[in-house]
């Protein structure tokens, strides 16, 4: 059964079916949003986050993009939320950052592994996103483009800008 | 000045960027292929930028978190199920304390509302034509603005603009249709990106080419 038929059946009463679109977006949505925040903690958040406000608004789900980009283009207004609020929020000293743990966490990983994710956090926040829904959710560029509120030709360039710079990091 | 010709090259070539990006992820219809891939065999910098799309992003999937295993993910499940849950039950009026609805306490309002929205329009009726004659100037002097700073860009004078009735979007289609790029000129334009130097190499350039 499709996203649309699943969202059928739930604005049709069948709520718990909603469940059905948690577990099949869940991972793919977290993996999106930890990159954009480097915190499990916030990342588990927003998710969360994300969800409550699908449900909450699934009946203004008109089906023009796909739910999936939906999803991400909510999550993508929380991280940017949590983006404002943290430029507001004095920063910690290095010292003070915890270590991260658990499924998106740096802990135990590779100084490699751990100097590419640094890396991906220093890109722009946009291109940063269109990365993230490119290579670790496998977005086609139309759906990015749709979630992140540019054009499909923007999303390609913005994906080419991330990747040129990675690369040219990478080599230095 | 090294830099800033090695970026006026990458900008020159940024027609090419979204191309670039469909052919490496295979997405490119042969009708652009043949185009781009003459461009490549004379073009050592997007032939390098094309393997970079082809390898870079493998590198960067690679590095996806280990999966915490299914658990971990019924937990985090159970857990947003409970908060819709709840922001579902905070929706739903409360029906034993809810009051009941009396439509004799919307008479006021509804009087008051409908008196002022009557006069606002009468209002905004009887003064509509000055406030068009207000506003026409400005959005006049808006666009003018738009234009004078967007004419460098085409080899324009601010004269052959000023006399001109050419809108900016008019402006960019015919600069597209002279550099050869079509409607590419506007969403790859990233002028603001380069530096002040470099804008001015750009402005020679764009200026010359035209």
């Amino acid at each position: 059964m499709d996203d649309q038929a699943v969202i059928a059946r739930v604005l049709a009463g069948e709520r718990d079916e909603f469940e059905v679109l948690v577990q099949r977006h869940q991972k793919a949505l977290h993996a999106f949003v930890f990159r954009q925040l480097r915190d499990r903690d916030a990342a588990d958040e927003v998710v969360q986050m994300s969800f409550v406000r699908a449900y909450t608004n699934l009946a203004r789900f008109r089906g023009d993009a796909s739910f999936r980009t939906w999803l991400h283009q909510i999550a993508l207004n929380l991280c940017r939320a949590e983006w404002r609020q943290r430029r507001r929020a004095p920063q910690a000293s290095v010292e003070e950052i915890p270590e991260p743990s658990g499924p998106s966490g740096d802990a135990g990983s590779d100084p490699r592994q751990v100097r590419l994710r640094g890396l991906v956090e220093r890109l722009p926040p946009r291109q940063r996103s269109v990365l993230a829904m490119r290579v670790y959710a496998d977005m086609p560029f139309k759906e990015i483009a749709q979630a992140v509120g540019i054009s499909e030709n923007s999303a390609k360039v913005n994906f080419h800008h991330a990747v040129t710079r990675l690369k040219e990091w990478l080599t230095r | 000045m090294a830099d800033a010709l090695k970026s006026l090259l990458a900008w020159r070539c940024r027609r090419w960027r979204a191309r670039l990006v469909e052919l490496a992820g295979g997405e490119l219809p042969a009708s652009g292929r043949e185009a781009l891939e003459a461009h490549l065999r004379g073009c050592s910098r997007c032939a390098r930028e094309l393997e970079s799309l082809r390898v870079v992003p493998d590198t960067f999937a690679g590095e996806a978190p280990d999966d915490p295993g299914p658990e971990y993910w019924l937990v985090q499940r159970q857990a947003i199920m409970r908060a819709i849950r709840e922001a579902e039950r905070m929706q739903e009026p409360d029906v034993e304390t809810a009051p009941r609805w009396d439509w004799r306490l919307a008479v006021a309002p509804v009087t008051a509302l409908l008196v002022a929205v009557l006069g606002w329009v009468a209002l905004r009726q009887q003064f509509s034509a000055v406030v068009q004659q207000a506003q026409a100037p400005v959005a006049e002097e808006q666009m003018d603005v738009a234009l004078l700073d967007a004419a460098p860009l085409f080899g324009l004078g601010a004269e052959e603009v000023a006399e001109s009735t050419m809108t900016e979007s008019d402006l960019l289609a015919e600069a597209g249709a002279a550099l050869g790029l079509g409607n590419e000129l506007e969403v790859s334009l990233e002028f603001e990106d380069l530096t002040p130097a470099e804008q001015e190499l750009v402005i020679e350039w764009v200026g010359g080419t035209v």
